[in-house]
């Protein structure tokens, strides 16, 4: 709504009166002829801020339309990164999750055959000839490894595993 | 951590080695002699140097059975899984049994599902039980000769 009608309503009506009073018409042209001036002050004290809020009002209508219409699609394109953004991240979660059961799976298998199998002590495994035998079957410009000598009584295996 | 008995000899006489893991230790000596040492090197410190539990649970496996998995020195060698020998499951007691060898990327793997919860989740207990299951198949299927 315009500012102040009640003010600019009155100061119109006030106008009127004192226009009819002031000057006694003998007909309505004259009285509109004489007091066109005065006429058009109220007029335009009545109408001018209705029709400024109405252009106002239409301009901030026209803003908030395209405002509205900016976060509108604003809202859609971050709706539509959060959509790929959850398809990749499940994507994502899917394929490591059945990348880590596959490898879970297999190591469990691995250990149940394990349990399965013949157990033979490690005392009585010639681990330089297994090895050495390994060897034998590598082609001859493989062969420059030779067996270490056997483990302390200290041995260095297991001083990098997480305790 | 596990509580490791002595042993004056270089080899620990009271660990046990599964047939599958030799096999593997002598196909990656074949490939890989420095690993193989390194892994045959752990396999023999089996009981007296720390390692890390790690979470098997095997359907239809021993009961108790707490393993443990030791990193040999060399850091691209497979891991060794290995337990305590279970009194009333095995004959021979105490002592260890070397049950697997596990490649590097495997183990953190399995690792990873451990840190995860996924060794929880009932999804991939079907899993591995169809898994073990196929495995083993193949594996009597490989016992009396037939192709698999």
């Amino acid at each position: 709504m315009a500012p102040f009608p009640l003010f600019r309503w009155a100061a119109a009506v006030g106008i009127l009166v004192w226009t009819a009073t002031g000057t006694a018409p003998h007909s309505i042209s004259d009285w509109f002829t004489a007091n066109f001036p005065w006429l058009l002050v109220a007029g335009v004290l009545t109408l001018a801020p209705e029709v400024v809020r109405i252009e106002f009002g239409g301009l901030k209508m026209e803003l908030l339309r395209e405002t509205r219409e900016d976060v509108k699609a604003l809202s859609q394109q971050i709706n539509q990164l959060q959509v790929q953004q959850a398809s990749a991240s499940a994507s994502t979660s899917v394929h490591q999750y059945f990348h880590d059961a596959a490898a879970a799976a297999r190591v469990a298998a691995d250990v149940k055959r394990g349990e399965e199998t013949e157990a033979v002590p490690a005392k009585d495994i010639n681990w330089d000839a297994m090895l050495k035998a390994a060897l034998d079957n590598l082609p001859s410009s493989r062969t420059g490894w030779q067996p270490a000598s056997r483990p302390s009584s200290n041995p260095e295996p297991g001083s990098n595993v997480e305790t | 951590m596990s509580t490791a008995p002595t042993s004056d000899s270089t080899v620990a006489s009271d660990v046990l080695v599964a047939q599958t893991v030799l096999d593997r230790l002598s196909k990656l000596a074949e490939a890989d002699p420095e690993k193989a040492e390194a892994v045959a090197q752990a396999i023999q410190s089996v009981g007296r140097v720390p390692a890390a539990t790690i979470r098997i649970d095997l359907p239809d496996g021993p009961r108790g059975a707490k393993y443990m998995a030791l990193a040999p020195s060399d850091p691209d060698a497979p891991v060794i899984i290995y337990r305590s020998l279970i009194p009333g499951v095995d004959q021979q007691v105490p002592g260890w049994l070397v049950t697997a060898l596990l490649s590097p990327t495997e183990y953190q793997r399995y690792r990873e599902a451990e840190r995860t919860g996924l060794l929880d989740d009932p999804a991939f207990q079907k899993l591995m039980l169809a898994g073990l299951g196929a495995a083993a198949i193949a594996w009597l299927l490989s016992r009396s000769g037939k192709p698999v």
